[in-house]
């Protein structure tokens, strides 16, 4: 039936339509009996016996109509019918706000023409007419899965590769998907990085293999002075001078540095370290400083058991970055545009929320052919006593 | 009135309290020509004649006058209004309307009412209710009793039966003394010609017959649609009382075959000069006593 713009929420009052053959039966037996009436003008009616097939006639067809009408809303009223939205026609583009106005254009050029180009948001807007309020695409896409209205919709998004939110994805199947950019993300930055005191020993071959294998491009610069450390420039610290740490490196920390060393270096104050490990690595110890946090290797890692590891580049780069927030954050993970990563959101999930309940009206019309079966009722008693 | 609407005739069974509400929503602003002690009124002296009482003549203007003169008062009204009311089976039509209602319970109340408003005039009323079963009869009188002895008579009336045949009719002709004028309350669905036939025989013999005929509306507009089983009850020996019918084939027909009768009926007393009052039992009833009384003048 889904050629119908009707759907039923509780179909099974449907039954109820049996109903309708009362009032046909009623009508149908007081048919055989025909209305009795004392008339003392009878003198003047015709002695005329009624033809035969006049009885098969059923009499006040209009009021049977009425009252067939009646059972029949009541038990549409009781098994809820929704009303199909109609979708719209036409293509439909749904952009991501960090689409340039430019790429737009030669996308709707090159893809043809779409009937509608909104904003990708919770609650789109059309491009033309307003400024994006929302440039998280993931939530967006996230808010319009279920939408019956966005269910067909064309994606347009920035890059190939868009960062991932926290709560699972869901999306449309029916979604088709484009973007302007690249499809791979782009490798992530390596955080500048400054040394201050003796570089240690394992510290040269670890970067190298990390450069080697192409996990990290590391290219620690020398400082000699804790006032060349600028946190605009550098990101990344690593503090071999053993003895309180200066205030000019707490500083940098405190504007959102990591600062790395070992247990020989101390806090001017009195700092909660939090112990750290589980993952095989050399046992260390971080605490937040504000912005930035400090991560500070236990023992001395001028020592053969801290750098005598086979996996020690990846440990520290895993250590490192683990510990650098803003870095986490571009290293989340980035989905390909139309590979999303997620759940589908299937038709059936979706088809009760497109249809609209119609109890309103419905209710509307059986008041009102109510009130017409009752006033021709009481006129028909009334004429006919 | 509101009080009057038809289905409060129908439940009213006090006739003279009804009747008198009626009267007075009738004769609202009217005068009355006459009270009570009507007669006592000084009119004029004329001398004696032979054949005079002689408590008429006035002793005070004898002594000063030295001759007979007879004191004349205002001449009291004589006029004699007779009632008769058809009791047949066919006035125990109700209406449609209202089904409590049947013509005769509207009969019943026109008449007193009418009633009413004559002896509140002085004049003598009398009451005849007439089927083939059970004649009533009022003799004439005047006054409140004599009104509430008339409601009473027609509160104890019943419709059945046909209109009386001529030997049942004929004690009752020495009835309508020669100043009486008739009124005929009847809805004149006759068999053959029985109570034309009366009429005309009253106007022959110098009785104004006065006719009102009441009718309920389906008479005139026949609503009905389908099949329908007709009661007639009136239906004669050789017919069944219980007819079975198409309403809407015969509608055409009737209407027609019953304006015609009503024609003949209306042309038939317009003839005798005592035109047809026509009221259907569903209007109301004041103004059925109204349109009556302006008709006949000199009744009121």
């Amino acid at each position: 039936m889904s050629w119908l713009p009707w759907s039923w929420q509780s179909p099974q009052w449907l039954w109820l339509l049996l109903a309708l053959l009362i009032p046909l039966l009623i009508h149908l037996l007081q048919r055989s009996a025909p209305r009795e009436i004392t008339f003392a003008a009878a003198h003047w009616l015709q002695q005329r016996q009624p033809q035969s097939w006049k009885r098969l006639q059923l009499r006040d067809t209009g009021l049977l109509c009425l009252r067939l009408l009646l059972l029949a809303l009541l038990a549409a009223l009781l098994a809820i019918p929704l009303l199909q939205q109609r979708e719209n026609t036409g293509a439909l583009l749904l952009v991501d706000p960090a689409v340039e106005p430019a790429e737009l254009a030669a996308f709707s050029e090159a893809q043809g023409p779409f009937a509608r180009v909104l904003w990708l948001q919770p609650r789109p807007q059309p491009v033309a007419s307003s400024s994006p309020e929302s440039r998280d695409s993931w939530n967006s896409l996230l808010a319009l899965a279920a939408e019956p209205r966005y269910r067909h919709a064309h994606i347009l998004l920035d890059t190939g590769a868009n960062a991932a939110g926290y709560r699972a994805l869901r999306y449309s199947p029916h979604w088709q998907w484009h973007h302007t950019g690249e499809n791979t993300p782009a490798a992530p930055p390596a955080p500048p990085m400054a040394i201050m005191g003796e570089a240690p020993p394992w510290l040269g071959p670890a970067l190298q293999e990390l450069a080697e294998t192409g996990t990290a491009q590391l290219e620690p610069q020398a400082l000699a002075d804790p006032g060349q450390l600028d946190p605009q420039q550098f990101q990344w610290l690593l503090y071999n001078r053993p003895g309180p740490l200066p205030e000019a490196v707490q500083a940098f920390v405190r504007a959102g540095g990591l600062l790395v060393s070992d247990s020989s270096v101390t806090p001017a104050g009195t700092l909660d370290f939090v112990p750290l490990g589980g993952d095989g690595g050399p046992a260390r110890e971080a605490a937040a400083l504000e912005r930035g946090s400090w991560l500070r290797y236990r023992g001395n890692w001028q020592d053969e058991a801290f750098y005598h590891r086979t996996d020690l580049p990846v440990l520290l780069w895993q250590q490192w970055s683990q510990q650098d927030w803003p870095l986490q954050a571009q290293l989340q993970p980035h989905w390909p545009a139309g590979k999303p990563p997620g759940i589908p959101v299937a038709d059936s999930e979706v088809a009760a929320a497109a249809r609209e309940p119609l109890q309103q009206p419905l209710l509307l019309a059986l008041l009102l052919v109510l009130l017409a079966e009752r006033a021709l009722t009481l006129s028909r008693r009334q004429v006919h006593g | 009135m509101d009080l009057l609407d038809p289905l409060t005739l129908a439940r009213t069974r006090d006739l003279a309290w009804l009747s008198r509400h009626i009267a007075a929503g009738v004769m609202l602003g009217a005068q009355h020509s006459r009270r009570r002690g009507a007669g006592l009124e000084f009119q004029q002296y004329r001398s004696y004649q032979p054949g005079d009482a002689i408590n008429h003549i006035d002793w005070k203007l004898f002594a000063r006058s030295d001759r007979y003169y007879v004191r004349e008062a205002e001449q009291e009204s004589q006029m004699h209004v007779c009632f008769v009311l058809d009791a047949s089976a066919s006035m125990a039509q109700p209406s449609f309307a209202v089904p409590e209602l049947t013509k005769l319970q509207f009969g019943k109340c026109w008449i007193a009412a009418l009633c009413w408003l004559l002896q509140a005039q002085g004049d003598r009323c009398s009451l005849l209710v007439l089927n083939d079963a059970d004649l009533r009869r009022v003799p004439a009188g005047q006054g409140e009793a004599h009104h509430h002895r008339i409601a009473l008579e027609l509160q104890r009336s019943r419709a059945t039966g046909h209109w009386p045949d001529g030997t049942q009719l004929q004690p009752l002709w020495s009835q309508f003394d020669s100043n009486c004028q008739v009124v005929l309350v009847s809805d004149f669905f006759e068999r053959g010609q029985e109570i034309s036939d009366f009429a005309a025989r009253l106007h022959a013999a110098g009785r104004p017959c006065l006719p009102l005929q009441l009718l309920v509306e389906a008479e005139e507009t026949f609503p009905f649609k389908g099949e329908l089983r007709v009661r007639d009850p009136e239906a004669g020996f050789g017919s069944s009382p219980v007819r079975e019918m198409d309403a809407r084939s015969q509608r055409a027909q009737y209407l027609e075959a019953f304006a015609r009768a009503q024609q003949s009926l209306a042309a038939g007393f317009a003839g005798r000069e005592s035109p047809l009052t026509s009221v259907k039992i569903e209007r109301p009833l004041a103004d059925a006593v109204q349109r009556f009384v302006q008709l006949h003048s000199r009744i009121a």
